[in-house]
């Protein structure tokens, strides 16, 4: 029973570990929240992203305690990363790669025509 | 050959399920089929996210305008609160270790009660979109913003949501009932375990959460 106790308690952090976790995350939350504010234009998506991602990292390795995992387990993890990553980079070298008369309207012009205006007579 | 004297039913009782040897086997067991069940939610949500890339790509202005619409206020504080139970959650667990009953349950009732907060908040947050006509579909009546891929915007943005909050709820449910069997104290050994498996869950749709933010909010 001491021994599985302590095999347990190996699985686990320290509370003062899980307090920066949450701070960290919540910090990167503001900063997220302030640049929805700010006037960056396209950056601003891609500042998102970046913090979402160092977010998950955080909330991952600390919370999920992936850091401390054992076994077949990081390995199922790095796995799930593989196949997202496949999900996603296959149809977006396919859009990225179109010949430009193939893409929609939008993508290649800009704002797309108004199909039912504001202030259309009906 | 496993000891038939160590297997004693019901497992549900706190013992080792009989195809298992030894305790840590199980535990791993355990968290490894809960990571395989994450793995494949968090592939259901990855399509989702895949479709919204691809209409962001087709409609990148008027996604870019949708987003600046929206309220994030109220997202924010979800997550916000999703994360505070992450934390309550690693203290329960750490509780549970040292065998503090009540801080135990307190913390993952706390949880429990927060994941009920965020569906609260989040539902306030569509109501306040839903009034100025930010529908999904045909119930997208609102003037600020125009264009086919307008409606298409918040049809994902509920449809997401939706689901994101569905598993919010579950795990809420599932925190509550957690919360009550380790306030009476009628689990012995599995407590850490099922602890472990509900934070992961829980953590999951914080990980959902964390992701979804900047696609709705700041393209």
């Amino acid at each position: 029973m001491e021994q599985q106790s302590k095999r347990e308690r190996r699985q686990v952090f320290g509370l003062g570990a899980y307090v920066v976790a949450y701070v960290v995350v919540l910090v990167l939350l503001a900063i997220a929240y302030a640049t929805s504010r700010s006037d960056l234009g396209d950056v601003r998506f891609t500042i998102g992203l970046v913090i979402a991602l160092i977010q998950v990292l955080v909330v991952a390795l600390m919370f999920m305690h992936l850091v401390l995992a054992k076994g077949s387990i990081p390995y199922f993890a790095a796995a799930v990363v593989v196949f997202i990553a496949l999900l996603f980079s296959i149809p977006l070298v396919d859009l990225e790669t179109r010949f430009p008369p193939t893409r929609p309207f939008e993508n290649v012009h800009g704002p797309s025509p108004t199909l039912y205006p504001a202030d259309s007579p009906d | 050959m496993p000891d038939a004297r160590r297997i004693v039913l019901p497992p549900s009782r706190g013992e080792i399920v009989p195809h298992y040897e030894e305790e840590r086997t199980e535990a791993h067991a355990l968290r490894l089929g809960m990571w395989a069940f994450i793995a494949s939610e968090l592939l259901m949500f990855s399509g989702m996210f895949l479709s919204f890339v691809y209409y962001r790509w087709a409609y990148p202005v008027t996604f870019a305008s949708a987003s600046r619409v929206m309220d994030i206020g109220h997202t924010s504080i979800a997550i916000a609160l999703l994360v505070t139970g992450s934390l309550l959650l690693a203290f329960a667990e750490l509780s549970s270790l040292r065998d503090r009953r009540k801080p135990t349950a307190v913390a993952i009732g706390i949880t429990a009660l927060l994941g009920l907060c965020v569906v609260a908040v989040e539902l306030w947050g569509w109501f306040g979109h839903l009034e100025r006509g930010l529908g999904p579909g045909r119930y997208f009546t609102s003037d600020e913003l125009q264009g086919p891929g307008a409606s298409l915007f918040f049809s994902l943005f509920y449809i997401f949501g939706g689901l994101h909050l569905l598993h919010v709820l579950i795990g809420a449910i599932l925190l509550a009932w957690v919360a009550s069997v380790a306030a009476r104290g009628t689990w012995r050994r599995p407590r850490f375990i099922a602890l472990q498996m509900m934070a992961l869950y829980w953590n999951f749709t914080v990980i959902v959460g964390l992701v979804a933010y900047p696609l709705f909010y700041l393209s």
